[in-house]
């Protein structure tokens, strides 16, 4: 018998194995397959619910915003739209700046949601930094987002990270009432970190969206679900109130493509002349902002040897006058030497001496080599003119070939980056001229709608410039830029300090902006035409070049607004026959300081990003002393030499009492005691702080220049930035005729200035302006301001303190805002020709910090002040053109301030929509209201035409109405735009959708959605009388429309998710 | 013992049997193991189709909802005829429209310097299936494009100028356009050639239209058409369809687009200041408005057809375009 092999048997068994480990290798492998694919699917997944939760954000900031619209008086920083996103801990904080109210460390959006255990404060980690558009990382690693200075011009306005939401699964933010006291947060929702038990109450929307680890969503009690769940889904929002910025498309309706009649871009129509006066007005906004923060790091402009950043203005002037951009320019023909660009010349000009930008200012350089750069900021004159005025108002956009450039960024602008990058030419974060650039973000909008030219309906208005923004959102700089912008271009002065030579200094005449009162720009002011230039041959030429006689493009003062009375051309410093033309009118109108501290009122206080200050209060001198008794504090004070008299103003803190005899006391003296004698208000032991508020009075010790600076009232501290020698460009602004070198001028490589400030002239009508414009601000954007920002802290905005209760939230509406503004200047709104204004909310008495009660040099135009000898002895008593010499009055002087701040009035308040009954004042009581709104009166005062320049000459004070009561003009003029106090209408909003993996204890995806909202455009929902609902039928809000959306994207992570 | 030899073969009967069973297992196995291969062809035809879908579908989502309303939107669609001949003329179906786009760094032109300019976040899209090859095509405009300056440019009479040096390239954004004319669309979107008039004697401009490279967006769009998807076609099912768009308008108009006829829709952009009527002094009628006209929904529908693995999917997708807020519960008091 034959029996099995006792091997075989065991070869068996090594088969058996064989199977099952080959068996078991194919099922490992189908197992893995099976795990990848699911993976794979899990990676989509999470992806497109990144997404959705982006969406679900997206609409709770829709529902927000339609709140805030339907259900608020106006919209503020603060309001529901904005505060419920807020972070809870770091609102707004944009530079890791920590404090009491910021309590917690920062850190970078990627680093948000550390891996470890879900923080308390996860909801607010990256409260730290600004939501941004550009999420930037590299191919080397880094995963970082782009630093916030795109934001720090408007850093308040921009939420920063906001506050994590679960979508349908929050307690709706609930505010209190507006009357409300300090906070006025909302409630706090379901913070993402909070766990919540059966025991607990469901959030008011529990919806919730909690999925297990095969993506099934998880039924049953949302806060069993929350926690069992493997995945959970959180946005963050930003929203942004673009009423609050520049709208750089201020008509929509421009369409230059008439496809009807051609499609050609070359046959583009002209532009209506309101739109040309806008984008004029544009030019000169932008350039006010730039040239405030021309204190860029990366290097010195080629054409004037400043820094580098002082080629913004020109640059935002070329693209908003259509000249071109970066990458569209336009050469001369013929010139091989000096070929650069003429339509866009700044951004091609290279000597061979700084190539920092090179990619910017190499053309020309490279392939030539060396060759010439433009010797003017805006055109070669040694080259055929390519922009020609036009006689209609504006210019043409000129073409050396007859052609013309496409006006990319002229017409309609449907993207915020269009214009970014069209003025910075290229990598614009890093490298660029920022403050023409990138920095723009935050401050100028594609979205919106402007005011419409001789509209009569509300959001209409009736204006020449179409722009408007809500006063109560808008960043610091925008409200600045506007202010200063409107200002004549000889009041906004440029003063220079030798590095060398401390106490040398020079005043340049004047910003080198445009000069917007001119008829061809606004009909009220058609006595004033824009002056020609030859060459370049531009004509109109609303570019003032130079405020000296000699220079080309120069007017005379009579024939520049104001006129003569208040004209603003010479520095201060100005002696001999030029002294007369410094403008001191507004020296006895000064503006009072208002609260010790209101810092915020246009910039951030670290002032390195430029703006006019215009803070009123706080930059006197001060001291402290402790009080000796209940009644008594003696503060000894070093004004430092006031230059003129009579005494500054001289204001307390701490303590509620009065001082006694300390105006008369602080005249012009060095160093003086003040008595402060209070009605037992004083406590022993407590120190008080006194503040001299007289502009003259030195406070930059800091800076070195307390000997020699007077402009510390309304001024800009510029960066310490030398002014290389050696090639120094004097075209801007122009080297003044006759301009002597000061004492450290010893022939160029020595010599280093110091550009270090800009501000106006001062004593000046439009520094005081400036100064009530400013204080108005502090004080109605700090009723309202209910969460701390790195600049702005509700809790110490007021004098150290928060907001007395008596001061909240009074300031309403637009004519507030001018009644205070007006207060701030010593006039009464309802009685101007009171002295004394009476805003009860503000006053001491009733649990305010403001007194308006004037002293005696600051009472209204028609104090006795303007009158007296004083004034005479600063002012020539006349003035001579050709032979006929004109003597003028006080009286006439202070209807040329009356007509200056009810022009200003008229251009920021009175146009505005939502200020129906605004009326010019007759602020000096002679009996006539001046202003420019109104008709000119012929032959009062009775002057001679000018032989010489062809036409009448004028004072700026024939304008009026011959009436004790005010009567409503009939026509509106606004230079620079209006302020509003409305419910904003268009919103930009950011969204970063997350997955939270709860195992991994991390996210695991996320996404960024950016929008831009038009809520309610047809007026349904509060203005029904405009748009009834049968042209409605849906009601509501259902036409809000979204007008923007992209998704953002990050080149090197793409949208895969962060970790498997 | 010894064992019997004839017990050490098979009888003819037990071969024929056996074989018989081993053919028919064999048979059998055969057809299972053909069956199963067809089926995993099929399954792998259906994963892959699922897969390219799943990324055609998040292209579209992230395009649909990125897409500028403010802009025109343009579907188009030729319909499938036969000629006098008898020759079948395919058909095809296009949708063009302008969205924001993601990456606002995006690499772009020749050269170090060149490739970090940036200056647009917005393009045009255009996705176009054609019948006759079943392909599914998708191009995006470039945020800027590199000119050929125009040859006869010499500023200093010279030919300095290279035309390939990166600094003459210019900025030839994608044009938003509000409208389209309805009679020549693509004309309209083709208009941003930047010097478009011939030059005239002595002209040394830098560019004209008769430089082939002085594109517009819809010349460019066609050149960067790329395939994307293949085999769109109607399967053998009555159920499978041909390339269809459906727009489901504010107004709840519902427009189908596919090759059954030949036609063209405009869909005007909304204005960028959000209003209804041309002018704000007219009547803002959300109704008579562009707005009301816009696509809310986008429906796409199509079928794959595989005819190698007999497999064909008809695949359907709804995008939402960023049009109107959704109505907001609670938001009005």
């Amino acid at each position: 018998m034959l029996q099995p092999s006792r091997s075989r048997a065991g070869s068996i068994l090594l088969l058996c194995l064989a199977i099952i480990a080959a068996l078991g290798v194919l099922a490992y492998g189908f197992v893995r397959v099976a795990q990848l694919h699911d993976q794979t699917n899990g990676s989509a997944n999470r992806q497109l619910l990144a997404r959705e939760a982006a969406l679900y954000g997206l609409n709770h900031a829709v529902e927000e915003i339609v709140r805030d619209y339907t259900t608020e008086p106006f919209t503020r920083l603060d309001g529901p739209a904005h505060a419920t996103f807020v972070a809870h801990d770091i609102p707004y904080s944009i530079d890791g700046y920590f404090n009491d109210d910021n309590p917690r460390p920062g850190s970078w959006i990627d680093q948000s949601t550390p891996g470890g255990s879900i923080n308390a404060d996860v909801d607010s980690v990256s409260g730290a930094r600004t939501l941004q558009a550009v999420t930037k990382d590299t191919w080397w690693g880094g995963g970082y987002c782009s630093p916030p200075s795109a934001y720090l011009t408007g850093n308040t306005t921009y939420d920063g990270r906001g506050r994590y939401y679960e979508p349908e699964f929050f307690n709706k933010a609930q505010f209190t009432a507006a009357s409300g006291t300090l906070p006025n947060r909302p409630t706090i929702p379901v913070r993402f970190g909070t766990t919540l038990t059966t025991a607990d109450p469901l959030p008011e929307r529990s919806g919730g969206l909690f999925l297990d680890e095969h993506w099934r969503r998880i039924s049953g009690d949302p806060r069993t679900a929350r926690t069992m769940a493997r995945y959970r889904v959180r946005y963050a929002v930003g929203v942004t109130d673009l009423d609050g910025e520049i709208l750089i498309n201020p008509d929509p309706a421009i369409d230059y493509r008439d496809y009807t009649a051609s499609p050609l871009p070359a046959d583009y129509g002209p532009g209506k002349s309101r739109i040309v006066r806008g984008q004029y007005a544009l030019g000169a906004i932008g350039w006010a902002r730039s040239r405030f923060g021309m204190q860029t790091v990366e290097g010195t402009d080629q054409a004037t040897g400043m820094a580098g950043g002082i080629s913004a203005a020109p640059r935002l002037a070329h693209i908003f006058l259509g000249r071109g951009f970066t990458s569209n320019f336009d050469f001369p023909a013929g010139v091989v030497a000096n070929r650069h660009p003429v339509t866009f010349p700044l951004s091609y000009r290279k000597t061979g001496q700084y190539n920092y930008i090179n990619y910017l200012d190499n053309y020309p350089g490279t392939p030539i080599g060396g060759a010439p750069m433009a010797t003017s900021l805006f055109a070669n004159p040694s080259e055929t003119p390519v922009v020609s005025g036009n006689p209609a108002g504006g210019e043409n956009i000129g073409f050396q070939s007859s052609q013309q450039l496409s006006r990319v960024c002229m017409g309609p602008q449907y993207s915020f980056w269009n214009f970014d990058m069209a003025s910075a030419g290229g990598f614009g974060e890093a490298y660029s001229q920022r403050d023409g650039t990138v920095r723009s973000v935050g401050f100028y909008t594609p979205f919106g709608r402007g005011l419409q030219s001789g509209g009569t309906t509300r959001f209409t208005g009736q204006v020449d410039t179409p722009f408007a923004v809500n006063v109560m959102t808008a960043p610091p700089k925008v409200l600045a830029s506007m202010v200063a912008a409107y200002m004549p271009p000889g009041a906004v002065a440029v003063r220079y300090y030798s590095r060398l030579v401390p106490t040398a200094s020079y005043t340049a005449g004047g910003i080198g902006a445009f000069d917007l009162f001119v008829g061809e720009l606004s009909s009220a002011f058609t006595r004033y035409a824009a002056p020609k230039r030859a060459s370049p041959a531009i004509s109109p030429d609303y570019h003032v070049l130079s405020l000296h006689p000699g220079d080309e493009g120069y007017r005379r003062p009579e024939n520049r607004y104001p006129g003569i009375l208040a004209f603003n051309g010479y520095g201060p410093n100005e002696t001999g026959a030029h002294e007369w033309s410094h403008d001191t009118l507004g020296r006895y109108l000064r503006a009072t300081g208002t609260i010790a501290a209101p810092v915020q009122a246009g910039v951030p206080d670290s002032r390195w990003t430029g703006d006019i200050d215009f803070r009123s209060g706080g930059q006197g001198a001060t001291a402290t002393a402790t009080a000796t008794s209940a009644t008594t504090v003696v503060v000894t004070v070093n004004t430092g030499g006031s230059r003129y008299s009579p005494s500054p103003m001289v204001m307390i803190s701490g303590g509620s009492g009065t001082l006694t005899g300390a105006a008369a006391t602080v005249v012009g003296g060095a160093v003086t005691a003040i008595t402060a004698t209070g009605a037992a208000a004083y406590k022993p032991g407590e120190v008080l702080t006194v503040k001299i508020t007289d502009p003259g009075a030195p406070t930059l010790s800091a800076k070195a220049l307390s000997a020699h600076d007077p402009y510390n009232g309304m001024c800009y501290w510029q960066r310490y930035d030398p002014w290389q020698g050696g090639n120094i460009d004097y075209s801007f602004p122009l080297k003044p005729a006759g301009f002597n070198a000061p004492p450290g001028d010893v022939g160029g490589a020595a010599v280093q200035w110091e550009h270090w400030l800009v501000g106006t002239q001062v004593d000046s009508i439009w520094e005081t302006i400036g100064q009530a414009m400013a204080a108005s601000f502090a004080v109605a954007r700090g009723e309202w301001l209910d969460y701390p920002t790195d600049n702005a802290n509700p809790n110490t905005w007021f004098d150290g303190g928060p907001c007395p209760a008596a001061m909240r939230h009074q300031v309403t509406s637009i004519k507030e805002l001018d009644r205070l503004f007006l207060a701030n200047l010593g006039i009464d709104l309802d009685n101007p020709t009171s002295s004394t204004p009476t805003l009860a909310w503000a006053s001491a008495a009733n649990g305010g910090v403001r007194s308006f009660t004037p002293v005696w040099n600051l009472a209204s135009l028609r104090s006795a002040t303007f009158f007296d000898d004083t004034f005479g002895s600063i002012l020539p008593g006349s003035y001579t053109i050709g032979t006929t010499l004109l003597p003028y009055t006080a009286a006439e002087r202070t209807q040329a301030m009356e007509m200056i701040i009810n022009d200003f009035r008229v251009s920021f308040f009175g146009s505005s929509p939502g200020y129906d009954d605004f009326l010019p004042l007759d602020l000096n009581g002679d009996g006539k209201i001046n202003c420019s709104v109104y008709p000119r009166v012929a032959g009062d005062p009775a002057l001679p035409p000018d032989p010489a320049l062809a036409r009448a000459s004028d004072l700026g004070i024939d304008q009026f109405v011959a009436t004790p009561t005010a009567v409503a003009p009939d026509k509106f003029f606004s230079s620079t735009g209006v302020f509003m106090m409305t419910r904003s209408r268009f919103w930009r909003v950011f969204v970063r959708g997350e997955v939270w993996d709860n195992l991994l204890n991390t996210v695991v995806t996320d996404i960024l959605l950016e929008s831009v909202i038009a809520v309610d455009p047809v007026n349904s929902a509060k203005d029904l009388e405009v748009a009834p609902a049968s042209q409605n039928p849906k009601g509501g809000q259902y036409s809000t429309h979204t007008l923007f959306q992209r998704w953002h994207f990050d080149k090197y992570r793409g949208h895969l998710p962060r970790r498997e | 013992m010894i064992r019997g030899s004839g017990r050490q073969g098979f009888t003819l009967i037990e071969v024929l049997i056996s074989t018989a069973i081993a053919m028919s297992m064999a048979a059998l196995v055969v057809t299972a193991f053909m069956q199963t291969r067809k089926l995993i062809n099929r399954t792998e035809a259906r994963l892959g189709m699922h897969a390219a879908v799943q990324a055609i579908h998040s292209r579209l989502d992230r395009m649909f909802t990125s897409t500028m309303q403010t802009c025109a939107l343009l579907v188009t669609s030729t319909a499938r005829t036969t000629d006098a001949s008898g020759n079948v003329i395919a058909g095809q179906v296009r949708l063009i429209l302008m969205r924001g786009k993601e990456d606002t760094e995006d690499w772009r032109g020749s050269g170090s310097v060149a490739g970090i300019r940036f200056k647009t976040d917005l393009v045009w899209d255009q996705w176009q299936w054609d019948e006759a090859t079943g392909v599914l095509k998708a191009a995006t405009s470039q945020p800027l494009r590199d000119i050929v300056i125009n040859s006869t440019y010499a500023p200093g009479g010279g030919s300095d100028l290279s035309v390939n040096d990166w600094w003459k390239s210019i900025a030839n954004l994608p044009q938003p356009r509000r409208f389209l004319n309805p009679a020549n669309p693509t004309m309209t979107l083709d208009d941003n050639i930047y010097f478009p008039k011939a030059p005239v004697a002595g002209d040394k401009s830098m560019s004209s239209a008769a430089d082939p490279s002085d594109m517009g967006d819809y010349t460019e769009l066609q050149q960067q058409l790329r395939p994307v998807l293949q085999q769109v076609m109607a399967g053998p099912k009555s159920t499978d369809t041909p390339f269809t768009i459906q727009l489901v308008a504010h107004d709840g108009t519902v427009t189908t687009i596919d090759d059954s006829t030949t036609s063209s829709y405009v869909f005007q952009g909304v204005w960028l200041d959000g209003r209804l009527a041309p002018t704000l002094g007219a009547p803002q009628v959300f109704a008579t408005s562009e707005a009301a006209k816009r696509p809310k929904l986008v429906r796409l529908r199509f079928s794959l057809w595989d005819k190698r693995a007999e497999v064909a999917q008809t695949f359907s997708f709804s995008f939402a375009l960023p049009g109107m807020a959704p109505a907001q519960p609670g938001a009005v008091p």
